[in-house]
Parts: structure tokens; sequence; C-alpha cells
């Protein structure tokens, strides 16, 4: 542990009340308490830095989840909403597995992928009242039906997530849906609640897919204007994950992103692993998992 | 709160240390965060942007705490470390330390 001063503590506590976030509470160690937790590990210069990107963090809660999503359908052009709209969860529709047969492996084709995040969302707008977007509209999540009822040009495929990082979870999805002889890259569009910009350009370049979302997010260091140095604030970050000991694989966000998001105390692996990362000792203020319980002293 | 541990936090303030001692005495960061704002209010410390110092309020408390802590000479100026002292135990008082508290 490193030593943590008065003036950092309250500059800690300044931008939690901005953000009106949680610092008393809780019976476990509450968000502001897992936060200095987590800044008692690093040193000064590290504090410094991590408070600076905290101040452009975005924490997302299940109140304003849907609302905020909600934002986003207003990024869409009308001529989209004219036609007739399928709305779908971004997540690949088919499962590939394979069967062992005498000739070698053979693939199975299975409906519906595993529960993430936009089947969640995509769930969620399936209970609520949406048809203030569209009169015209099926929220529905089979691939055969698309594959009978979708036809170029008259209809459009909505395909709905949370949050787009780099792209390549987004560009993996939608080429399963191209795979169907009537959709092209013209009729699908993403609406997600926030997107990373490179996410954006990545699926743009890619397939030619607009992405709309109602926030737009940069790489929280080398994008960031509040920090002076970036190569100085890269090194200390890189000290931050090397004192976690985190996996090289999430270094500064998967696909080196340097997300600052949260949604629902889920956060995504492209978030800096310094807010998620959790040991049995080290706890995490944003964690993906939830797998430690302890109080982390 | 306990005169040693408010003489304690009087003296990081005005040296802007490390509040760990208060950690090591079950202090939680947002209760810590109460003293201070509890001492900024009361008058002893002020908060100027960003900085955090001793008022001479502050300071006369300070002198105060010291005197009625007793602490002359070196002990004025080197702080014990409360978070370690344990209670006196009786000579025929077995002990047996506490197995989660162990750390080996």
């Amino acid at each position: 542990m490193h030593s943590l001063s008065p003036e950092i503590l309250l500059r800690a506590e300044d931008i939690f009340k901005s953000k009106n976030w949680e610092i008393k509470g809780g019976v476990r160690l509450n968000l502001f308490d897992k936060f200095c937790e987590r800044l008692r590990l690093f040193n000064k210069s590290q504090q410094e830095l991590l408070l600076e990107l905290t101040k452009s963090f975005t924490k997302i809660g299940m109140g304003e989840y849907l609302e905020c999503f909600l934002e986003s359908f207003f990024c869409l052009p009308q001529s989209v909403v004219e036609k007739k709209i399928y709305l779908y969860p971004l997540i690949d529709p088919i499962i590939k597995t394979s069967t062992n047969t005498k000739s070698g492996k053979l693939p199975n084709y299975i409906e519906k992928g595993k529960t993430k995040s936009a089947n969640f969302l995509h769930y969620m707008i399936e209970s609520n009242d949406i048809y203030w977007v569209s009169d015209n509209i099926i929220v529905n999540n089979s691939f055969s039906l698309l594959k009978k009822e979708f036809e170029h040009g008259k209809c459009v495929l909505i395909l709905v997530d949370d949050y787009v990082g780099s792209g390549k979870t987004a560009v993996d999805a939608c080429a399963t849906f191209l795979t169907l002889p009537n959709i092209q890259p013209s009729d699908i569009k993403i609406v997600c609640l926030a997107a990373h910009n490179h996410g954006i350009k990545h699926v743009k370049e890619k397939l030619g897919i607009d992405v709309f979302s109602d926030i737009q997010l940069f790489k929280g260091i080398s994008e960031n204007i509040g920090i002076d140095n970036i190569n100085i604030a890269l090194e200390l970050m890189e000290g931050m994950e090397k004192t976690l000991k985190c996996n090289e694989k999430y270094r500064f966000g998967y696909e080196k992103t340097e997300s600052l998001i949260t949604f629902m105390n889920k956060t995504p692996n492209n978030t800096f692993p310094v807010y998620w990362h959790e040991t049995p000792t080290k706890v995490a203020p944003f964690p993906r998992y939830n797998n430690y319980k302890g109080n982390g002293k | 709160m306990e005169n040693n541990v408010r003489l304690y936090l009087l003296k990081i303030i005005k040296f802007n240390g490390d509040l760990s001692p208060l950690y090591s005495l079950g202090y939680d960061s947002h209760q810590i965060v109460e003293l201070i704002k509890t001492e900024v209010e009361n008058g002893n410390a002020i908060r100027s942007q960003g900085i955090l110092a001793l008022t001479a309020l502050g300071n006369e408390i300070v002198k105060k705490l010291e005197k009625n802590e007793n602490r002359k000479g070196p002990s004025s100026w080197i702080e014990p470390e409360i978070a370690s002292k344990i209670k006196k135990i009786p000579i025929d008082y077995i002990f047996l330390p506490d197995q989660q508290e162990m750390n080996f």
C-alpha cells in the first residue's frame, strides 16, 4: 500500500460529488471506499492520473440505462424510421459447434447465441413501448424470420447493444447477418448506448455499416485534452497495470481501447483494467464479474 | 474520537501526510473524509484551491492536545504507532492469537 494524503482523498470526494456517485452507505465497502482502496495501491503521480481519468469516467446505472439507449434512437435518420424495422440484439445469431463423425468434424448450426448485454437490452426494449419510433417495428431475434421475410431496400435491420468498443464483436455479429442473400450492409444499422470513436470507424471501414450512438467515446489517455504529457501518462498507466498484474490482453483495455465507461456495475473489458481488475485481496471499484465480496483489506 | 487519534488527524492535515494509520485503526475512506470536513467546518483547517492546511485555531488545538497527551521532546514530533498498540494483559493471562489475523 502507498500513502494517501488528505488532499488526494478530498479531491476524490469532489469528483464523486460532481458525478453524484455513492460516497456513504452500503453494507460492504461502498463505491467511494472501493475507489480509495484502489488509489492506495499507487504512488502519488499515479493517483493524480487516476483522478484525472475518473473526471471523464461515465457510469450508467440501472435507472438511466434504457433512457440513455432510447436517446440514441433520435440519432437515426428519418429515412430509416420510415421503413419496416426489424429490431434484433447485436450478437452472432448462430452458435457454431461441431460433431465428431467418422469422416471428421461436422459443423452444427444452432440459433441464438449465449446471454449477453445485447440480449438484456433487447429484452428491456421488448418489454417497453417503443412504437413511438415507428408503427412498423418487429422486435425479434429469429434468424430464420429474417431469412423468410426481410426485403432488401424496403426493410431495415436495427441491431442493438449497450456498447461498441473496438468494433470487432460488432463486425463478427454483422458478418453472420450478411450471409443472408436478402440483406446488404446498407440495410443494417447498429444502435447502441455508447460507442467508441475507433469502433464506429472500424465497423464502417470493414462492412460499410453505420453505428448510431448518443454517447461517443474517445481514448482515455491518447485522446484526452486534459492530459498535458500523454507519453508520461501512458507510462504511469503501464506501471499501475503492472502493480495489479493485469492480463497482457487487457493492457489499456481490450484492443487498447482506453475506455472510461461502466454499465450497471458490469464494466466492459475495453475500460482500463485499473477500474475493474480484482483479486481476492484487491477489491475493484467497477468490477466485471463481482467474484470477490471481501472488503479488500 | 479519542484525543490521540484527533491529534494524529490534525498533524496529517498539517503536513498533508499519510492517512494509512487511520486506515489501520479501522476507519474507512468516507469516515476519514467526514472527520477532515468536520475539522474544516469547525475552523481548525482550511481548504483553498485544493490545498488543505491547519488554521491558527487548529495549531492551537494541536499544541493543547500535545500538552494533554504529555508529549515532550522527540515524542512531540515522532507520532507513536497507535495502530499497533494493544491493551495491557494480566501476567497470568494465556494469550492465544486470532488465527484470522495471523499473516503466516
